[in-house]
């Protein structure tokens, strides 16, 4: 399985329209792997801004100039968003909060995840600004933790962050890094209401040509768009894995779901057996889905995204919601090779997500340890 | 431990043990086997492992794992798998919060690999070492338990379980004690059937259970210790017939210091009714406290039974004591019971004088309990009249000790029927009391003084006893023995002149043919009609 899309060549779409929404809600569900929040909501919010006249323009990286403001949610989007809806207009105070802090005018809205809930939101801020978003993300899945970028704590994300959350308030934390902005947001959530808006310090267009991955956005769209087609088929997990350029993995009954408590990490495991009761299934899971053993082997492990499907019905199991009895295709979707690379691989490998494992990529016939793997 | 034991040279290298035997071990007592793994395999080498790791481990290998993992963690189930592919015999797995995964127990069943669930009190060190000794240094498992033995034991026992106990509790299996008939009399596990016969350490195996048998000897009968092992490993059966014999002497001395007490009871049971019998009514009021202290009562009315042994000696009237006392106590007569030289004598008490249907009673009685007995205590019985009183007792006493002489042990319907080995005095006529006196032993006194003379003079013996039998008659013997006339009243008169009496004087007549009724059986076993008349 080589890496996902990575091309700066033409955009899969350059305006999002019809039923782009619901792909980029299908794509951003696969891809992130169990975890980082449902994107429904996001959806939905997305949904009304563009029923409302509202346009989301998607530029290649390679037209990029000035400023990229990376804007994502922090907090419990999968279960507290739900419930404390939002204001509405949180992400545009947010992008206009950074813009008059830091005195500058941002061209773009960067995604910092392609994965999860957080893939909609800098769609929303863009609809709700009037400014494009680049064909890129800078982390080709969900991510857990605001360090599990392609950047990571590099030079580029140390500065100003900005929240906004339903009631108006705003937040700049000034001068910190990514690990300092986590342990202040983390504090600083409860009094912003469980979950706020969450603009990153911003990248000059350069900058970001140069670390973000490029294509993601349309990759996650093309993703959407297959798998909806597929569930219209009600293809196999096998025919689907392969619609979806990814591997099946096998499929299997939940046996019994085991999650542990405390920590920093909520760890699980999920036990499914195959339905000839051939193959025994195991799959890890901290946040998102990490690992999986086939027969005591571990034969995927992350950055590769790891997905529970619904047999049935083919959507999403999300870690928080995988119980006893489900029927589920287990498969695997490739991520762009630089997540592999050695420079970015430990922030996004099993230890990274509390699992004292080496990365395992997977190949056909076989997994092999990934280079570099083990730091 | 992760060495393999060196053997010196010369010595015989441990038997193999199976995985199936080291789970049947008590220290994995509480452990669950998950999966349904073969157990059957041997185990050569215990290791202990921080994790489920067999790097440089195969066959023959148990792994325990004695670090903090997680059971239900993910590096468990991995691991199975690369010990399954390595070989390993089998893996212990200590649990302590949460088991492990249902994936884990199934790829165990799945590539074959027993797993052995500790439970989380257990000490996987322990368990180890407990294993690794098993399967290494089994000499060394024996003398720790002989040790422990020892040291719990200490001092006197005053009772055969504080005994068993103690072997029980060291070698973690039930213990029991069978008495010489392989009856239990204390445990609950016995071998269905041993060599009873060889007074000799045995090893019976009877489906899961391997018993290890020691006997205890004293005297002809010997006790049994008896241990139950639960599918043992070879090292654990070895433990458990070193610790038996250990405990065989204290066992021994217990049974001794029983025997001792025992003898010293019989003595005193058996002179004080010899004194009762010889004092009547002229018995001190020293022998009458002495029976009140055995709990004799001598006032009442009181019924004998003489139980005369028929069994070839030797015999242990003491040792068989018991038996004959649960047979009477079985058969409703539950009066005293005193040790005589050839036999024991019992007697029942009642206050008031009873009706004469008592004497019945108690005949029945003894005939149950010669039935009850069987083949094993051959015993001819007489039963008394009631009498009251001291003196009563010593003539119901006599009176049953005649009757049971009147048995003739070698006539045929005695023999055939048991119920024919009882007789009532009443029953006895004066022949039959002649009998009785023939038997008796001033009887054989008699005859063989007096007929000492004719000891080696087998044909005179014979030809007086035929012509005593047949009134005198020379003419009579004669024809009986085929013999001619004269030499009939030659033999006779050789006969009067070696034993130097003449029969035709009455008193001499009645004392020659007394003597040779005493003597009869002999004559008559020894000699036929062929032999007399040839010689």
């Amino acid at each position: 399985m080589s890496g996902a899309a990575e091309s700066t060549a033409e955009s899969f779409v350059d305006r999002l329209a019809g039923d782009d929404v619901e792909a980029l809600e299908r794509g951003a569900s696969l891809l992130g792997s169990g975890g980082g929040g449902h994107p429904r909501l996001g959806a939905l919010w997305l949904n009304r801004e563009l029923a409302g006249g509202a346009e989301v323009r998607v530029v290649g990286v390679d037209s990029l100039t000035g400023w990229v403001l990376p804007v994502a949610a922090a907090g419990s989007t999968a279960s507290v968003a739900v419930e404390k809806l939002s204001a509405g207009d949180e992400l545009r105070r947010c992008v206009e909060v950074a813009e008059q802090h830091l005195g500058i005018e941002v061209d773009t809205i960067g995604v910092l995840a392609i994965g999860g809930g957080n893939a909609l939101f800098p769609f929303i801020a863009a609809a709700q600004t009037g400014k494009p978003v680049p064909d890129a993300d800078l982390t080709g899945r969900a991510f857990s933790g605001l360090e599990q970028t392609v950047v990571g704590c590099g030079p580029e994300f140390t500065g100003t962050w900005v929240s906004a959350e339903a009631h108006g308030a705003a937040m700049v934390i000034d001068g910190a890094g990514p690990p300092a902005a986590e342990r202040v947001m983390r504090g600083a959530l409860a009094g912003l209401g469980g979950w706020a808006a969450l603009a990153y310090p911003p990248l000059p267009a350069d900058t970001f040509r140069r670390l973000a991955l490029a294509g993601t956005v349309s990759h996650a769209l093309r993703l959407g768009h297959q798998h909806r087609q597929a569930a219209q088929a009600a293809e196999d997990g096998a025919t689907l894995a392969r619609r979806l350029g990814g591997e099946h993995l096998g499929r299997g009954t939940v046996l019994e779901v085991h999650r542990g408590s405390g920590g920093k990490y909520a760890g699980g495991s999920v036990a499914m057996r195959s339905p000839d009761g051939d193959g025994l299934f195991r799959v890890e899971m901290g946040d998102e889905y990490t690992m999986v053993l086939r027969d005591g082997e571990v034969v995927a492990t992350t950055p590769d995204v790891i997905c529970l499907l619904d047999t049935h019905r083919r959507q999403v199991i999300p870690t928080g919601q995988v119980r006893r009895g489900h029927e589920v295709d287990i498969l695997l979707l490739p991520v762009p090779d630089r997540l592999w690379h050695a420079d970015v691989l430990p922030r996004l490998a099993p230890r990274a997500y509390g699992l004292d494992a080496d990365p395992v990529r997977y190949r056909a016939g076989g997994p092999v340890p990934a280079p570099g793997g083990g730091s | 431990m992760k060495e393999p034991t060196k053997q010196q040279p010369g010595e015989q290298p441990p038997e193999p043990v199976t995985l199936r035997q080291l789970v049947g071990h008590p220290v994995l007592a509480g452990a669950e086997h998950a999966g349904g793994a073969s157990l059957d395999r041997q185990v050569r080498r215990v290791s202990v492992r921080a994790g489920v790791d067999p790097a440089g481990l195969g066959s023959g290998d148990l792994i325990v794992v004695s670090g903090a993992v997680d059971a239900s963690g993910w590096q468990v189930e991995a691991g199975i798998r690369r010990c399954a592919l390595a070989g390993i015999a089998g893996l212990v797995l200590p649990v302590r919060d949460r088991g492990p995964l249902a994936t884990t127990v199934l790829l165990a069943e799945r590539l074959n690999l027993p797993l052995v669930l500790l439970p989380a009190d257990a000490s996987p060190n322990d368990v180890a070492l407990r294993l690794a000794q098993l399967v290494a240094t089994p000499e060394v498992v024996r003398s720790e338990q002989v040790l422990r033995f020892v040291r719990r034991i200490r001092g006197q026992v005053d009772s055969l379980e504080a005994v068993t106990t103690a072997v029980a509790e060291v070698i973690h299996a039930p213990v029991s004690a069978l008495g010489p008939d392989g009856a239990l009399v204390h445990g609950r596990h016995g071998p269905a059937s041993f060599r009873r016969d060889l007074n000799l350490p045995q090893v019976v195996v009877e489906g899961e259970f391997t018993h290890v048998i020691q006997p205890v000897s004293v005297g002809s009968a010997p006790l049994w210790l008896v241990a139950a092992l639960r599918l043992p490993a070879p090292a654990q059966v070895e433990v458990a017939q070193a610790v038996l014999a250990t405990a065989e002497p204290w066992a021994m001395s217990w049974l001794a210091t029983r025997r001792l007490a025992a003898e010293r009871d019989a003595r005193a049971r058996t002179t004080l009714l010899a004194d009762l019998l010889r004092l009547r009514e002229d018995a001190g009021t020293v022998t009458r406290h002495r029976a009140a202290i055995l709990g004799w009562r001598l006032d009442g009315w009181h019924t004998a039974a003489y139980l005369r042994r028929l069994n070839e000696p030797p015999t242990d009237n003491l040792t068989d004591r018991d038996e004959i006392a649960r047979a009477l106590a079985q058969a409703g007569i539950d009066g005293p019971l005193v040790e005589q030289s050839d036999g024991w004598v019992a007697w029942q008490t009642v206050r008031d004088e009873p009706s004469p249907q008592e004497v019945k009673v108690v005949l029945e009685a003894v005939r149950r309990t010669l039935a009850l007995l069987g083949s094993r205590i051959e015993l001819a019985a007489g039963v008394g009249r009631l009498h009251p009183g001291i003196g009563g007792l010593a003539r119901t006493v006599d009176e049953a000790r005649e009757a049971a002489l009147s048995i003739d042990p070698t006539s045929v319907d005695v023999s055939q029927d048991p119920a024919a080995r009882v007789a009532h005095i009443d029953a006895l006529g004066v022949g039959r009391l002649v009998r009785a006196w023939t038997r008796s032993r001033s009887a054989r006194a008699l005859a063989n003084t007096l007929l000492a003379p004719l000891a080696d003079q087998e044909t005179l013996l014979a030809t007086l006893d035929v012509y005593l039998e047949h009134e005198s008659s020379v003419v009579a013997t004669a024809a009986a023995l085929g013999l001619h006339r004269n030499t009939v009243s030659d033999r006779i008169a050789r006969t009067q002149r070696i034993l130097g009496v003449d029969l035709r004087d009455p008193d001499d007549r009645l004392a020659v043919e007394l003597a040779c009724r005493a003597l009869r059986p002999n004559v008559r076993r020894t000699s036929s009609k062929s032999q007399i008349a040839n010689s």
